[in-house]
């Protein structure tokens, strides 16, 4: 490990104090992560850590407010029936760029141009674990208004990919079921889930990270939405760096929408 | 106070989630409406933060934090990027900032939650800056503002704001008694 310079100190403090104040652009958010992977002896939340424990001196919590029951309510209803800890990393880094509309449409394209290698009525011999297949057969008892979609893949690189997602609104929760996803190497790249929601904003909402063993097969993985989710129109999925992006350049490895 | 609350909802358990909203609903609610300027994005915001809460509880390291501290700092990750967001659009669309909107508070019968021994230190901290150093961190971190406005409204560098805030939450690391942030820095 290189030591750091005066200057360099200095400029991986300021941008840590101003994530953990104002928040990072984009491009500071990439330098900041530049520096760190390259200094990981840093404690990275370390001034966020500090932050935080400063505001809730200077904050009156002797008067509580009261949280709003239809608000709680709202709350309970999105929290997950699962372990939230389990399978997936999720990334953290604040959301800072806005999608365009279309990103859609080139989703769409995507769609159109993979629609005739679908072939439907695919069994799954699901290879996961079995706890998650448990949990995939419970999920589907436990809510049986969940939507269900399509998932469908055509890449030069990755060939055909087949799959099926159901998500549930209420449960704010939901499951890929894949096949065809070949094996990553964690240290490298990792794959996110993406879900679609016009309603809610442009940008796709983070459903997590996840690998693929190798020689994986058929594959559940769990989608753990990082932001509360209205009327999801499809879901994605991607191949990222290592725990994820805020903001995905794609490209789109298969795709499900929302009534497919 | 319920020791290793967040564990028990990292866990799953349901009981725990419930029990985890009614404790810091009310914190997570007051941190929201204190930094944004309108009820329905704070209550939005609000779910969100539970949402990732639910997602990072097994991260949660008694040995670095208190829990009401790091429930606060996922909090207020998720509103400074929203803040952030907000900030844009307003921008983009060419809107003067927004008037303060803020729905009546609900004051409730809920328990408060326990500052705990490192929010007194954090504010003990900071108390022995310069009044104006001080009056800098406040804005940062409790009202939020950004570091430009900080410096606009009190007529400041940029560059000395800055540098004040990275002082002062320095200095509030070290009185929390944490490990030096920086390694040995070459010469």
């Amino acid at each position: 490990m290189t030591p750091l310079r005066l200057p360099e100190e200095e400029r991986i403090l300021d941008l840590l104090a101003a994530q953990a104040t104002e928040g990072l652009g984009p491009a500071e958010l990439h330098e900041l992560n530049t520096w760190l992977a390259a200094h990981p002896e840093f404690d990275a939340a370390g001034l966020e850590r500090a932050a935080a424990a400063l505001h809730l001196g200077l904050l009156d919590v002797s008067l509580p407010e009261r949280l709003p029951d239809p608000l709680r309510s709202a709350i309970l209803r999105a929290a997950p029936p699962e372990s939230p800890a389990a399978t997936l990393r999720i990334h953290s880094a604040p959301i800072p760029m806005i999608y365009r509309l279309g990103w859609l449409a080139a989703a769409a394209c995507l769609v159109l141009a993979v629609a005739g290698w679908w072939r439907a009525a695919q069994s799954f011999a699901p290879t996961a674990p079995p706890s998650l297949a448990d949990r995939f057969v419970q999920f589907t008892i436990n809510y049986p208004d969940a939507v269900r979609a399509t998932l469908a893949g055509n890449t030069p690189e990755l060939g055909v990919l087949r799959g099926e997602v159901i998500w549930s609104d209420k449960a704010q929760a939901g499951f890929v079921k894949l096949a065809g996803l070949p094996a990553n190497t964690p240290a490298r790249d990792q794959y996110q889930l993406w879900i679609v929601d016009p309603q809610r904003d442009e940008k796709p909402v983070d459903g997590g990270v996840f690998d693929v063993p190798s020689a994986a097969g058929d594959l559940i993985v769990p989608i753990h939405a990082k932001l509360a989710v209205r009327q999801p129109k499809a879901f994605a999925i991607t191949r990222e760096k290592p725990g994820g992006v805020v903001v995905t350049a794609g490209p789109i490895l298969a795709l499900a929408p929302v009534g497919s | 106070m319920d020791g290793g609350l967040l564990e028990l909802v990292a866990r799953g358990d349901s009981q725990a989630v419930a029990r985890c909203v009614d404790r810091y609903g009310g914190l997570v609610y007051a941190l929201a409406r204190r930094f944004l300027r309108n009820a329905a994005e704070a209550e939005d915001a609000v779910q969100e933060i539970f949402i990732a809460l639910w997602q990072l509880a097994g991260r949660f390291d008694p040995g670095l934090s208190s829990e009401p501290a790091f429930v606060t700092m996922i909090a207020r990750r998720r509103l400074i990027d929203r803040q952030r967001r907000l900030a844009r659009r307003r921008e983009t669309a060419g809107d003067a900032p927004e008037a303060l909107d803020r729905a009546s508070p609900h004051p409730g019968s809920h328990h408060a939650v326990d500052v705990a021994d490192e929010a007194r230190r954090a504010t003990a901290a900071i108390a022995q800056l310069p009044s104006q150093e001080q009056h800098v961190i406040r804005l940062a971190v409790l009202e939020g503002w950004s570091h430009a406005r900080i410096a606009e409204e009190l007529n400041l560098p940029l560059g000395t704001v800055k540098t004040q805030v990275r002082r002062a939450l320095l200095r509030v690391r070290s009185a929390l008694g944490a490990a030096p942030l920086v390694p040995e820095v070459a010469s």
